[in-house]
């Protein structure tokens, strides 16, 4: 008799806990399939909306045309082709027809006067990824090399020809000389003079290499106002 | 009689809500990791310009290996916020900042013939990533026949 009546009120408990189930994951289950789709359709408005700023800008762009330009530095020289390292690490295949304009120095010249290790200007199609058609040529001396550095940081000291600087990441400090050419600027970019600068202030210096390999201070710019 | 009823009834809905409870935990705990699964696969599913580690720096104007006719572009790009970036161009550095979206425009001017330009990005605490565009400035129309060209001197 107890046991009778025992099982419908444990059936009638375990009702509840059911009704509690149900009521509560069905919740937890919507807000889980709804938030990626959420978050897929914003991902997708952005990429849209991206796009069509893209397009914009590109269509804006009027001085774009069919033909592409390259530089690099001349790696061989072939009878019809010579072959083409871009500053991005890419190895290209020029080719040269007799519809491609070979200058140097406004002067006509042939492949064959090419320089292996010379920086050149190409301008012409994309045959492939690899390949480009040349419908002009520039041979230049250099190589497109770029010998400027960036650092930021803190100035350490500054003398009448050198100043030292701390280094914001690598937290060492580097001394460079400057020259009568090294252009002091404040934060908002106008010249100031190289007394204006003192320690601890926040900058960027950037610097070059001179003719002796020597490296120099190019430019300074202070990222803080200069007191008045 | 009715003890035992109403005790049963307690036991059940204390070991149902136990249970449910337990349910209800487990599924929180789980929620944070199945999310970033679900991002790291649309990431792979729908892959964007890989920007850099560093300082997410993205140029988007202009594009890589231009032949313009005009000698003042427009560099535009992305990095962190406040970051400073630093043109590199012909002989000339031009300076600006990153906004607080991280957004960057930037005039420079171009020499006549092959450029190479270097966008410099140094996040707030040093870190530093570049970007080179290869760039070519020239007036001739490619498309006229060869007699009509000008010529242009590079350095």
């Amino acid at each position: 008799m107890k046991h009778q009546q025992f099982l419908p009120a444990l059936a009638l408990a375990v009702s509840i806990m059911m009704v509690g189930l149900s009521w509560l994951l069905p919740l937890s289950a919507l807000a889980q399939t709804n938030s990626p789709e959420t978050s897929t359709s914003a991902e997708l408005r952005q990429a849209i909306k991206e796009r069509i700023e893209e397009t914009i800008k590109e269509n804006n762009n009027t001085s774009e045309r069919s033909h592409y330009g390259y530089i690099g530095e001349i790696t061989q020289i072939g009878t019809t082709t010579f072959g083409l390292m871009t500053p991005q690490g890419e190895e290209k295949t020029i080719q040269v027809s007799s519809d491609t304009a070979l200058l140097s120095a406004d002067k006509d010249i042939s492949l064959t006067d090419l320089i292996i290790g010379s920086g050149v200007t190409v301008m012409g199609q994309p045959v492939d990824e690899l390949v480009i058609a040349a419908k002009r040529v520039l041979a230049r001396t250099d190589n497109f090399t770029e010998n400027r550095e960036i650092k930021l940081g803190s100035l350490v000291s500054i003398t009448t020809s050198e100043i030292t600087l701390q280094d914001r990441q690598t937290q060492q400090s580097m001394t460079w000389s400057f020259t009568r050419q090294t252009v002091f600027e404040d934060a908002n970019g106008q010249k100031i003079a190289v007394t204006n600068l003192e320690e601890d202030q926040a900058a960027l210096i950037i610097t070059d290499l001179d003719n002796n390999d020597e490296r120099y201070i190019k430019r300074v710019r202070l990222l803080v106002e200069v007191a008045e | 009689m009715r003890k035992e009823i109403a005790l049963a009834i307690v036991i059940g809905i204390i070991v149902g809500l136990g249970i449910t409870f337990g349910l209800f935990y487990a599924r929180e705990r789980l929620l944070p990791n199945r999310t970033a699964e679900e991002i790291e696969s649309s990431r792979q599913q729908n892959p964007t310009p890989t920007p850099s580690l560093k300082t997410n720096l993205v140029v988007q104007q202009p594009k890589n290996n231009l032949l313009t006719a005009e000698k003042t572009i427009k560099v535009v790009g992305r990095a962190l916020p406040d970051s400073m970036i630093v043109v590199l161009a012909d002989s000339n550095e031009y300076i600006t900042s990153a906004d607080l979206d991280g957004d960057f425009a930037v005039d420079i001017d171009l020499a006549l013939g092959g450029n190479r330009v270097t966008v410099v990005a140094t996040s707030p605490d040093g870190n530093q990533e570049s970007v080179i565009l290869s760039l070519v400035y020239s007036t001739v129309d490619l498309d006229a026949p060869p007699a009509t060209e000008e010529g242009e001197t590079e350095e």
